[in-house]
């Protein structure tokens, strides 16, 4: 098994860029199962995300246009910032 | 006094060919990018079409580095994991309707790091702005709400008098301005893979130039291994709306890894792991919501991609180079008005873009239940497989193998017409209706309307019936499908003229609807 973790290059420190509102969250669990680096855990029927998200987010979105509830928010990090890909 | 005519927003292969476009209009434009580089944030498989060097001259300048691709494999594998089948194809080796590069290859592949910073460039070089590391925000309005220009998230304000949002999928541009909030999953395609690295050497003697390769399963949606100069991307897609704990990328994507073939291409070229990368891309069947006042939306962002292949950065750099003309008309004619912007929309269905969507919904029916639905695999891999196997195997007699053939693939006689008759039919008499002819309006009617009900049923009759009774069902199936669809058919097809043939001038022509 690859260790998908190690192979992703970042810049900077982005700030916030995605947060959930609670009490949209129906628990359906699409944000786990799409997201490329397991970064969503349901937790007592509810999405978090991992605290190091800002750290290891690919911004590829799934999550935020899976949910079909709106209770993902997500906006592009700051520029020049995030992760980068160098053979995309 | 605005800062710039034109603000177009991300520096892809759309923004950058339409900033290139409005300088040598005459027009002054800057390239807001989020990345440090154009380039760091796009992902895709890159392998880019002939279409490019036809269309844009530019592309003869490129000296990049990169793998040409003169032959495609698709690999069928298995409910196993292991590859059953394969075909290949290379260019044609002659065929009067071909341009000359579309003799030479299927595509070159090189990485989007490289591809989108020299487009840039060439921007540049034009006498384009630049500004990267900078995140384009919101709208900027005047107390009247007429459009101003952008706000970058530092507050910085940047005054145009038309904004081209390029800025992908999740574009913020066609978000602030209200035409689209988000597309819904089954719209969207995700991406998941890995990018191997290779020496030129190794690729070169195992791979050579037959450097895209395709593999279809019965267990995960379309891969693939797509190899440039001295690296490979291992991936696949599906779409959002499909995703459940079966249909998970990650666990997909190590089903891929763990083919058999996939394996020994990655052993044999000694490929090492070096990045992770994740996309989405649209999967629309039309565009809606593309322009409104003083914007305009390209690729991505307007959902202006192939909606078979996913080929992306084609219909980037068209629809930028048309939007940009559109908005140099529009500083012209000093109407910046969305009725004035429908010329947008105009000149894309006349282009070759329009072309590839006049068939936008059943092709991406088709793709969608038989390329990223796996299920499907489950019959169509073993069916071309087994016709194949019956026809050429040496385990019995030649008269027996040929005799037994109809009963070895009839289980999967059912499944085979309801595709015929749900997906397959409906994107040909879509074909077919650009020159209505009485057969195929028979066709339309008959195969599209009432046989999409009656042909699974006739096909299950059949299969049962072939079980055993065998001799007349292929002669039944020949003599009353394929015989009259082959008459009916239209004997010519133009290779259509386009009324905007890519040149500058051509606008001119289209201009005429205010």
């Amino acid at each position: 098994m690859i260790n998908y973790k190690k192979l992703i290059f970042r810049a900077g420190t982005p700030d916030n860029f995605i947060s959930v509102i609670i009490e949209k969250c129906k628990g359906c669990r699409k944000c786990e199962i799409i997201c490329p680096m397991d970064l969503w855990k349901i937790i007592d029927k509810k999405a978090h995300l991992n605290e190091d998200y800002k750290e290891l987010c690919l911004e590829c979105g799934h999550c935020y246009s899976i949910c079909e509830h709106d209770a993902i928010i997500f906006h592009y990090p700051k520029g020049g910032t995030g992760v980068i890909y160098k053979h995309g | 006094m605005a800062d710039f005519d034109i603000i177009i927003v991300g520096c892809g292969p759309g923004g950058a060919v339409a900033a290139r476009t409005s300088q040598i209009l005459g027009l002054n434009s800057i390239i807001i990018e989020r990345g440090m580089n154009p380039g760091d944030k796009n992902v895709s498989g890159c392998a880019l079409s002939p279409k490019l060097w036809r269309d844009f001259d530019i592309m003869e300048q490129m000296n990049l580095p990169h793998r040409i691709a003169k032959m495609v494999t698709i690999h069928f594998v298995g409910e196993d994991n292991i590859e059953k089948t394969s075909i290949s194809f290379s260019p044609p080796s002659s065929d009067q309707m071909a341009y000359k590069k579309s003799m030479e290859f299927l595509t070159v592949n090189v990485y989007r790091s490289d591809f989108d910073q020299w487009l840039a460039q060439l921007a540049v070089k034009e006498g384009a702005t630049l500004k990267t590391s900078s995140l384009m925000v919101d709208l900027l309005r005047d107390n009247h709400k007429n459009l101003k220009g952008i706000i970058l998230e530092d507050g910085t304000e940047i005054t145009g008098k038309m904004i081209l949002g390029a800025d992908g999928v999740l574009s913020t541009v066609a978000k602030v301005s209200g035409l689209r909030e988000k597309w819904r999953p089954d719209q969207l395609a995700w991406m998941v893979h890995y990018d191997y690295m290779g020496t030129k050497d190794k690729i070169d003697r195992v791979i050579g130039t037959n450097a895209l390769h395709y593999w279809y399963s019965a267990t995960f949606p379309v891969g693939y291994t797509f190899f440039n100069l001295e690296g490979f991307h291992v991936g696949l897609g599906g779409i959002l709306s499909m995703a459940n704990k079966n249909y998970d990328p990650q666990l997909l994507l190590n089903k891929l890894l763990n083919v058999e073939g996939v394996k020994r291409q990655i052993e044999l070229i000694g490929g090492e792991p070096r990045e992770y990368q994740a996309h989405m891309f649209p999967m629309i069947t039309d565009w809606e919501n593309i322009y409104t006042d003083n914007i305009l939306l390209i690729g991505d962002a307007a959902g202006i991609a192939c909606p078979l292949e996913a080929e992306g950065v084609y219909y980037a750099m068209l629809s930028g180079q048309i939007a940009a003309q559109v908005a140099a008309k529009a500083i012209e004619k000093g109407n910046f008005s969305k009725n004035f912007l429908k010329l947008y929309d105009i000149a894309l269905r006349n282009s070759h873009i329009g072309e590839e969507f006049q068939i936008g919904p059943p092709i991406s029916k088709f793709v969608q239940d038989l390329a990223f639905n796996y299920e499907a695999g489950k019959w169509i891999v073993p069916f071309f497989n087994d016709t194949l196997y019956g026809m050429c195997n040496v385990a019995d007699a030649h008269v027996t193998n040929a005799r037994l053939l109809e009963s070895r693939i009839s289980p999967y006689f059912s499944d085979f017409f309801k595709a015929l008759s749900e997906d397959i039919s409906p994107m040909v008499d879509k074909i077919l209706m650009e020159k209505p002819t009485k057969g195929s309006f028979l066709i339309e009617n008959i195969m599209g309307k009432i046989g999409s009900k009656v042909l699974p049923i006739l096909a299950r009759y059949l299969a049962q019936k072939s079980m055993n009774y065998h001799p007349g069902t292929l002669k039944y199936i020949v003599e009353n499908f394929l015989v009259p669809f082959y008459q009916a058919r239209p004997k010519h097809y133009p290779y259509k003229k386009f009324l905007y043939k890519n040149r500058l001038e051509d606008l001119g022509n289209l201009t005429d609807v205010d």
